[in-house]
């Protein structure tokens, strides 16, 4: 793009130096991330989660889905905290810890796949509107009002009842169907106001293509925009996961943190008093969407540079 | 007039989105199984079938089902629910207000203690007491309503014995309407542990957003008039700045009210409460669309007329605003 100038020759230079300006520019932007300190506690925080989720067979001393038996084969039930069980076991014998650990690895798969999404959907269906207007942005901009008027969780259970079964997919299928709405909002206004850039103009008048633009001129600029929602849908994603595997619609099976909270209270794990099973998965569904949170405080300041000044 | 159009417009949209998602919500329910299930036994004959589903109009094709749908948008005629056998319009509308019993109270006491909240915060920027208040709305706004009321039914139901641990009476006594239960401390009782564990989820967003928008207001000119004209910093701070700022926190209030309903069926489901999120779910469930769908479509229809007030009370609120 900054390649207007009349001399071919000079050619190769220029675009080394683009390389290495987006490098200093990545640089900047992930130091103006992390100059927040919630961000760098967030990055702290999620980083241990992936410690957990990648080496969760070497943390755990049993497997989450076997039944903890003793050795004349019986099953070893409402065990409390020990070394060999760090947080006891279900009524049914599963080792409370290990579950908790593995359900980190359903977390990270079902945040990450709905980030991606939503990030992906919102910011299309954005750039696409705010870009082209007319009729293609009337319409998709009818579909985000209409999406604004579904009740989030009743329609996730619907769907997910209707498309039979809540595979993880299915979950985050229907999670990211009603989210990308807020992307696609936000992306579109930052387009329009792009669009008027000289820089829009002069790309249009050197014959680029409007796939060329939106790809390289304006995705760019929109990017952090993006990220910054998709982060967000993180969150929103485990809790979702969380609601719908508690009311018995998650993944039969994988081992979530919603899943375990499902067996704990349909188990009587409150007239049991087995505090060692229900507060454990609730707190990992916490600190992972808040340490999420976080990350996203720290974006916040590179979308809104006025957050910066003290 | 620019208002009128815009007014105009809003409704229209509004109406055109309810269409769109009744008949999306139409053709999803008549995915789900059997819908008569529940009545039809292998030894019935094909004839006593064919009866049940005339009873339940389920022989009509389905674009007459549709037409009697949509009919029953407007007139209120919702037909027979297949599991209670009795008219899906009481139903829901009883579920109705048992949900807003304890949604209208834990939005209420939600937004004012955020808004109060969100002020401190705001006044004491950049001291650790608004780093301190920042995380705790955080961790409320990021812990999942159903396990707080878990945790609740835990603590001061299990181990307390203070609240009961679910239910909206005590067994045995019986329902004499929603006015009658307005004065029932017996239902309060049953009542305090749903509406704190939705209100500690709901104060988290206007605490932030109130917060925010203070530290917007605090740069502006006239705040610096008013300091020097002698007034005390916690009069400037409430009843100056709070109330300028107070814009986007009262849009969001609607908006809340519309949704809250939706995150409530699991609290519902958690206090085994009953209201109108938990009939949808186990209505779903059993397959008795009449039901679901209608109790979905409440859902919505509350979800957008709030989303309509909360626009048009920004508008009133912020003369600024303009109507292209």
């Amino acid at each position: 793009m900054s390649s207007q100038t009349d001399s071919p020759p000079d050619r190769t230079v220029p675009q080394t130096s683009e390389l290495q300006r987006r490098l200093t520019k990545f640089r900047e932007t992930l130091s103006i991330v992390f100059d927040n300190d919630m961000a760098k506690v967030g990055a702290v925080m999620l980083t241990l989660f992936v410690l957990m989720a990648v080496f969760a067979p070497v943390i755990t001393p049993n497997v989450p889905d076997e039944r903890v038996t003793t050795d004349d084969g019986s099953w070893v039930k409402e065990a409390g905290p020990s070394a060999e069980y760090p947080l006891g076991t279900t009524t049914q014998a599963y080792p409370i810890f290990s579950q908790l650990v593995y359900g980190t690895r359903i977390a990270f798969i079902a945040g990450l796949l709905t980030a991606l999404m939503v990030g992906g959907i919102g910011t299309l269906a954005g750039i696409v509107s705010g870009y082209y207007g007319g009729v293609t942005e009337s319409a998709i901009m009818r579909l985000v009002d209409i999406t604004y008027g579904i009740p989030f969780l009743p329609f996730a259970i619907v769907l997910i009842i209707v498309v039979g079964g809540g595979s993880i997919f299915n979950i985050v299928f229907a999670i990211s169907l009603l989210l990308w709405r807020g992307t696609a909002r936000v992306i579109r206004s930052e387009v329009i106001s792009i669009k008027e850039q000289p820089m829009i103009t002069a790309a249009k008048a050197s014959g680029a293509s409007n796939k060329r633009i939106m790809l390289y001129h304006i995705l760019p600029k929109v990017l952090p925009t993006s990220v910054l929602y998709s982060v967000f849908a993180i969150g929103w994603a485990i809790i979702a996961e969380a609601g719908l595997s508690f009311i018995g619609l998650g993944d039969p099976d994988m081992l979530s943190w919603g899943k375990m909270l499902n067996t704990a209270y349909v188990g009587n794990a409150i007239q049991l008093d087995m505090w060692n099973w229900i507060i454990p998965p609730g707190l990992f569904i916490t600190l992972f969407v808040i340490s999420a949170y976080f990350v996203s405080q720290g974006i916040e300041e590179v979308v809104n540079p006025q957050l910066r000044e003290p | 007039m620019a208002f009128r159009n815009y007014l105009a417009k809003r409704l229209v949209g509004t109406a055109f989105s309810y269409l769109v998602i009744a008949t999306m919500i139409f053709f999803m329910f008549r995915q789900i199984g059997d819908p008569l299930g529940l009545h039809i036994s292998p030894n019935m004959s094909p004839q006593q079938v064919t009866e049940l589903k005339e009873v339940f109009g389920l022989n009509d094709p389905w674009y007459v089902q549709y037409f009697t749908f949509l009919k029953g948008l407007v007139t209120f005629n919702w037909g027979i629910s297949f599991y209670y056998m009795e008219s899906t319009y009481g139903i829901v509308t009883q579920r109705l207000f048992n949900s807003l019993l304890l949604t209208l109270p834990a939005i209420l006491i939600g937004y004012i203690g955020g808004i109060l909240g969100g002020i401190y915060l705001g006044w004491k920027r950049g001291q650790p007491s608004e780093r301190l208040g920042m995380i705790i709305a955080l961790l409320f706004r990021s812990t999942p309503r159903f396990w707080v009321g878990i945790l609740l039914i835990f603590v001061f139901g299990a181990k307390l014995g203070l609240f009961p641990m679910s239910g909206m009476l005590s067994p045995g006594s019986e329902f004499g309407g929603h006015l009658e239960l307005l004065v029932r401390p017996d239902f309060y009782w049953h009542a305090a542990l749903p509406i704190a564990s939705m209100t500690l989820y709901l104060m988290g967003l206007p605490l932030l957003l109130m917060r925010t928008s203070m530290l917007e207001v605090i740069n502006m000119d006239f705040v610096d008039l008013i300091r020097a004209k002698g007034a005390s910093e916690q009069r400037v701070m409430y009843r100056h700045v709070a109330r300028n700022a107070m814009l986007p926190v009262s849009t969001a209030f609607a908006v809340a009210i519309g949704f809250s309903f939706g995150g409530n069926v699991l609290v519902e489901t958690v206090f085994s409460y009953p209201g109108i999120g938990r009939l949808m779910v186990n209505s779903v469930f059993r397959g008795d669309y009449p039901v679901a769908q209608f109790s979905f479509l409440i859902m919505a229809a509350v979800v957008l007329v709030m989303n309509l007030v909360a626009d048009i009370a920004y508008g009133y609120l912020d003369p600024r605003v303009s109507y292209e």
